[in-house]
């Protein structure tokens, strides 16, 4: 089996990336991937506008766990909905949570406990991890940054508070998260040089912190080479000894600048292959609006390398 | 509608940007993230500075983005000098003073601290309270609290003609406007109130349950429950160090609010042509309306121009004629043909792609806002000759009266 197709056999995949990379598409994409090789798949946005529902073409994705076709679960898990099951969960008393929760004192003071929302949002992702429903959970992390945010709170909050119930169950989120045989941290990137110097900004702070074990790095929208060695050298003969045709000149112009882009765009993806995980190239789709029949090409890609 | 971009237009978008840019004293220029947003605050600061305005631009992007594209290895805390190196690559003379800074959160923090907390005592002690590190470093909006905290005494110290924001990448890029107010919000809550007096008056530990009376204290006994005793009386030490920061934070806060709101400040959304963006600037520019935050322009970075003539060219069955006097084979000009065709193809496609997404997405939703196109340039902006680049397509037109 390649290297890909072990990784998808973890459970818990979080899909990291700056925004505008496709991580939502990514992310749909691989949920389809492991729906169509038979796997139950929760796909998790993390309090985002609903991108999910539009891109599979399954309706929209609200807070309750909804099976939108057959294995495909879908869910956007938000803080407040998250936070008060938690607290249920520990309290077992809906009038007590009421007494404490809804109690303004504590809500203003919840607020500042640090990274309260993510914590909560990690925390019902570990729920359904450890509870056992889905040998699949793919997370749409949001923007990097916050995204590592999301992993690290565990973390965070048990060096902070190091003895208590909170600590323990931090505790044992971080370990999920951390644990190399559960868990995948996915990273989304462009063939272009910011996108790259960002996603191997978060490659080295995950390593740096080992908050999760990588997975496979995704570069996502890569033109398909037009240009090669032949064809360059039958351009340059063009341009050396008919460049002077006007008729030529938007045409020259054109095939400049796609030259150029194919020339960055390869030492980008070199850069991405160079990151020490696995590394996936997903076509760039020419199309305004990106629906189920693109999830599926891309779903096939994925599915190849696996 | 989106020309072959070949040379900028002084249009109405180009010429609001520039009204904008030689009068406001406060450009934020916001946007999600990898847009080229700091990119373009970088050129909006020439800009600034080639209209002859003594110019500071911020950024609070670690990822030392903006010292690339100013052509510098690094930024500092302390605004810097670069009008000269940026005046060596064209020769042109700047005019004004161009200085940027990089703000360096911890730095911020402490030096806020320094200046606002009492006395030094109390400062020392904040700074040495585990829950400052977590409030300063790791509390959502902690790092927006302090870029505002920032402008506010940048603008008011006086120094500067016009101040561009680079705003950070976060995934609600007009979080950073609230987060004093949320902040503000913590500090000023009953909670906080009930524990510093608390704490205060008796002595107390404020967790001791058989002292705590009432709904507060079940409140806080199941609360402990939850986060340990520990945190909560950790925490409550920070709360009462952190009171008497209260007041004058609120003032500051308060001035920076109204200036954001008035005359002297416009808001710039940048975005890309791609879908996603766009959609994240529309959101954006609902916010600021609801904000009551007065929004400058759009700019829509990175247009693919279309292929132009190209397109008939190749209507032309015999198109491929002009390719025989190269001095090419049958075979090679046939394949030249059809790569050439196809890459025609391809930048035609992303072209009408990007037209109809603007179109459908932000323009129809936008009218009446100046919007500025540029085109995508072969390279990622990252020095100064490209910085200058990119002036004309942001309103700096050779033949303009400013």
């Amino acid at each position: 089996m390649s290297e890909v197709g072990a990784l998808l056999h973890r459970q818990l995949h979080y899909v990291c990336g700056k925004g505008g990379v496709g991580k939502s598409v990514v992310a749909c994409a691989l949920a389809r991937a492991m729906v169509r090789r038979g796997e139950r798949v929760l796909l998790a946005q993390v309090s985002a506008p609903d991108t999910h529902g539009a891109l599979l073409g399954v309706g929209p994705v609200g807070p309750e766990v909804r099976e939108a076709e057959p294995g495909l679960f879908v869910v956007d898990i938000d803080p407040h909905a998250a936070m008060k099951e938690y607290a249920l969960l520990t309290l077992k008393f809906e009038a007590l949570y009421r007494t404490v929760f809804e109690n303004r004192l504590t809500r203003a003071f919840l607020r500042f406990v640090p990274s309260m929302n993510e914590l909560t949002m990690q925390g019902k992702i570990w729920w359904h991890a450890s509870e056992g429903h889905f040998p699949r959970i793919v997370v749409d992390c949001p923007s990097t940054g916050h995204g590592i945010k999301l992993l690290r709170t565990a973390q965070i909050i048990a060096d902070a508070a190091p003895v208590g119930p909170l600590a323990e169950k931090t505790r044992k989120m971080a370990e999920l998260v951390r644990d190399p045989t559960r868990t995948a941290l996915h990273v989304v990137t462009l063939p272009e040089e910011l996108p790259v110097n960002e996603t191997q900004e978060l490659v080295d702070e995950v390593k740096r912190t080992g908050v999760a074990p990588l997975g496979i790095a995704f570069v996502n929208q890569v033109l398909t080479t037009l240009f090669d060695d032949d064809t360059r050298a039958s351009l340059a003969a063009v341009r050396a000894r008919a460049g002077g045709d006007p008729a030529l000149a938007d045409l020259l112009e054109v095939a400049a600048r796609r030259v150029e882009r194919e020339d960055l765009e390869r030492v980008q993806r070199a850069r991405a292959h160079a990151l020490a995980m696995p590394t996936l190239e997903l076509p760039y789709l020419l199309r305004p609006r990106l629906g189920r029949a693109d999830i599926e090409r891309l779903a096939n890609v994925i599915l190849e390398a696996a | 509608m989106i020309e072959v971009l070949e040379q900028p237009v002084d249009d109405d978008g180009r010429r609001a940007l520039r009204e904008q840019v030689s009068t406001r004293r406060v450009i934020v220029v916001t946007g999600s993230g990898g847009v080229g947003k700091t990119t373009s605050a970088a050129a909006l600061g020439l800009f600034g500075a080639r209209l002859g305005r003594r110019t500071l631009v911020i950024t609070i992007d670690p990822a030392r983005r903006l010292a690339n594209a100013l052509g510098l290895t690094a930024l500092s805390h302390v605004p810097q000098r670069i009008d000269g190196a940026i005046s060596a690559v064209d020769g042109q003379p700047v005019q004004g003073d161009l200085f940027a800074m990089m703000l360096d959160i911890k730095a911020a923090w402490d030096d806020m601290l320094r200046r606002t907390a009492p006395d030094q005592q109390t400062a020392e002690k904040i700074l040495a309270n585990r829950f400052y590190g977590t409030l300063s470093r790791d509390l959502p909006g902690a790092h927006e609290f302090i870029a505002c905290e920032c402008l506010h005494h940048l603008t008011s110290s006086g120094d500067w003609d016009l101040v561009v924001l680079d705003t950070p990448p976060t995934s609600n890029a007009l979080d950073f406007l609230e987060a004093p107010a949320r902040i503000l919000a913590v500090l000023d809550n009953e909670a906080f109130r009930y524990f510093a007096q608390r704490k205060q008056s008796l002595g107390l530990r404020f967790l001791d349950a058989s002292l705590v009376q009432g709904a507060a204290g079940r409140a806080q006994s199941v609360l402990a429950r939850f986060t340990g005793a520990e945190v909560l009386e950790e925490l409550g030490d920070f709360i009462v160090l952190l009171r008497d920061l209260y007041e004058p934070l609120t003032r500051r806060t308060r001035a920076l609010q109204e200036m954001l709101r008035g005359e002297s400040t416009r808001f710039l959304v940048v975005t890309s042509p791609a879908a996603p963006s766009l959609a994240e600037a529309r959101l954006l520019i609902a916010e600021l309306k609801e904000r009551g935050l007065p929004l400058g322009a759009l700019v829509v970075n990175r247009v693919t121009p279309t292929a132009g003539r190209a397109v008939a060219l190749l209507a032309d069955a015999r198109w491929q004629d002009h390719l025989k006097n190269a001095g090419l084979s049958p075979a090679e000009v046939a394949r030249l043909a059809t790569v050439l065709a196809e890459a025609v193809r391809q930048q035609e496609q992303v072209a009408q792609v990007e037209k109809t997404n603007v179109e459908e997405l932000l323009e129809r939703h936008t009218r009446g806002v100046p919007m500025v196109r540029i085109p995508r340039l072969a390279d990622a902006v990252h020095d100064a000759a490209r910085l200058i680049e990119l002036l004309p397509w942001l309103g700096l037109l050779p033949q303009t009266d400013v």
